[in-house]
């Protein structure tokens, strides 16, 4: 991973007299200069609409579309009938819960985590009440990690639903999802993978999984912001119910009965964001060329030292751990805001708050936490830089 | 730099903020969150003819939004309901003496929009 911060113009900038330090790729990662140029090149020479046109731009934009689509399925292990394109995660979980739920029998379990992404978690909270089914979200070690033997002992003959992120955004921590899938489908429950933070750091083979339906956002994977994707199998993707109505699903509209398209275009209502998706191929490549090993072995060596280096100072209090380098933290009794402005005075982008987790905070006993997390690009002189500033911030506010 | 935003006397009143507590029986009571970072400020009031008599808060936050709440607390005292109505962004950065940009201004207005919501349910409860 050497010397690659030159791929990915941003990163040349300056935050005042600061070279910017992006330590927020949790959220969101930098774009290398291929996944621009390829957005460049879909406005300027392809530019129009997908799946309607007979002329040369249409053809055009939707053979981007759809090769995409193939790149995808590639990379995940999977069919590209099983890939519906969405705007990122919590519109792809939408998806599920609101095709899922209505058709299940009353009462029925609904198991989630307390280290849930609100996208993974206010969905199935909100729509089982609604339809009446029990919402239970699994308590955690004190680390902030869900143990296989909790999600063994809680299912019983009414859970038709388990869902559960593959990578914690707050800890960094990775669930073994092939073997809680086994578990979860021993007992004919269907599971559903929150796949935002583990897909752009560790090689994902769906097939291998076994997952009924897995979830990522392509803004942090290298890719444009406003694109993702949902993979259900085959056969769940044809019985689950379309959320999103509107032109491109349907096969034919009469006054009174609609029929759906087939798969995956029956979930992909209006128009889609086709310039954004012209970038995930270029990102997918530029992964690609790296080596999700490759990738996945780096990050699991920066989690390490950046724990390491962090623990070492005593007035830091370091919330769960986990095999990617995602550290959420807290400096004595400043409140995490003030401290990620502090170091952006510094160029160094953190996040600071909740992160869309308020159970897992709860758990934390907390109510907002700094994270820090890195990506292919970060080095070990971005987490001196760090370390050596949360140092200075700290003589600051003890004075 | 770190100097310029964080101030000794923003410092001080965040360290030892000034009418914290709770007014039992009061006027106005009124609790908002900064959804972003989960700042929270509880605010209590008295009003004598139209007038601010008595106001304090408890709260929980950054030190702009607590500092800002402590500032603005301190200056609300006497002063008109029409007057508090009429305050703004600028009179919180005025108070605070820096500007403290765009990534943290709801914290600083975090009382002001307490106040506000405060005193327009304070007024609707009146209303014949």
């Amino acid at each position: 991973m050497n010397n690659i911060k030159k791929d990915f113009p941003i990163l040349k900038r300056k935050i005042g007299t600061y070279p910017l330090i992006y330590l927020d790729n949790a959220s969101a990662t930098q774009k290398p200069t291929t996944v621009l140029q390829a957005v460049d090149d879909y406005y300027k020479k392809h530019n129009s609409n997908v799946h309607r046109a007979v002329h040369q731009l249409g053809i055009e934009a939707t053979e981007i579309y759809e090769h995409t689509r193939e790149h995808l399925a590639k990379f995940l292990t999977t069919k590209p009938q099983e890939i519906v394109y969405t705007t990122g995660t919590t519109h792809g979980l939408n998806i599920v819960a609101y095709g899922l739920l209505p058709s299940l029998p009353k009462k029925s379990e609904i198991l989630t985590t307390q280290l849930e992404h609100h996208s993974n978690f206010v969905p199935w909270q909100h729509l089982s009440k609604h339809y009446g089914h029990t919402f239970t979200p699994l308590p955690l070690t004190p680390e902030g990690n869900i143990n296989t033997e909790t999600i063994a002992q809680a299912l019983t003959k009414k859970t038709r639903i388990l869902a559960i992120s593959h990578a914690s955004n707050v800890t960094g921590k990775i669930n073994d999802i092939k073997n809680i899938t086994k578990i979860a489908h021993d007992n004919n429950t269907l599971i559903i993978v929150d796949g935002a933070q583990a897909t752009p750091s560790m090689p994902v083979n769906l097939k291998q999984l076994d997952v009924d339906y897995y979830t990522l956002s392509g803004q942090k994977m290298l890719a444009p912001t406003g694109t993702g994707i949902l993979y259900g199998k085959e056969e769940h993707l044809e019985h689950l119910a379309p959320y999103h109505l509107g032109g491109g699903m349907i096969k034919n509209v009469g006054l009174q009965k609609t029929t759906w398209n087939d798969i995956p275009a029956k979930h992909e209502a209006g128009t889609p964001n086709i310039g954004s998706i012209a970038g995930i191929t270029a990102a997918l490549t530029y992964l690609k060329k790296k080596g999700m090993t490759t990738i996945y072995d780096y990050e699991k060596k920066l989690s390490r030292k950046a724990h390491q280096q962090l623990a070492e100072l005593p007035y830091i209090t370091i919330y769960g751990q986990g095999e990617l380098p995602i550290i959420s933290f807290n400096l004595d009794n400043i409140h995490p805001h003030d401290l990620a402005t502090a170091l952006n005075m510094y160029g160094i982008a953190v996040r600071a708050g909740h992160h869309c987790c308020q159970p897992l905070m709860n758990h934390f006993k907390t109510s907002a936490v700094t994270r820090a997390s890195f990506y292919i690009y970060n080095t070990e002189e971005d987490l001196q830089q760090l370390t050596e500033k949360l140092q200075t911030i700290k003589r600051h506010f003890t004075c | 730099m770190l100097e310029e935003l964080y101030q000794e006397h923003i410092m001080e009143h965040y360290k030892n903020p000034k009418n914290k507590g709770i007014i039992t029986n009061a006027d106005i009571d009124y609790q908002e969150v900064n959804q972003l970072c989960g700042d929270e400020i509880h605010l209590t009031l008295t009003i004598t003819n139209g007038k601010i008599a008595t106001i304090k808060f408890e709260g929980k936050g950054c030190a702009i939004s607590q500092s800002a709440a402590s500032l603005m607390t301190e200056y609300l005292k006497g002063k008109t309901l029409t007057q508090a109505k009429k305050l703004a962004q600028e009179d919180v950065t005025k108070q605070l003496g820096v500007n403290v940009g765009p990534g943290r201004i709801k914290c600083a207005t975090l009382i002001i929009k307490a106040l506000h919501r405060g005193i327009y349910l304070y007024e609707q409860r009146r209303k014949p």
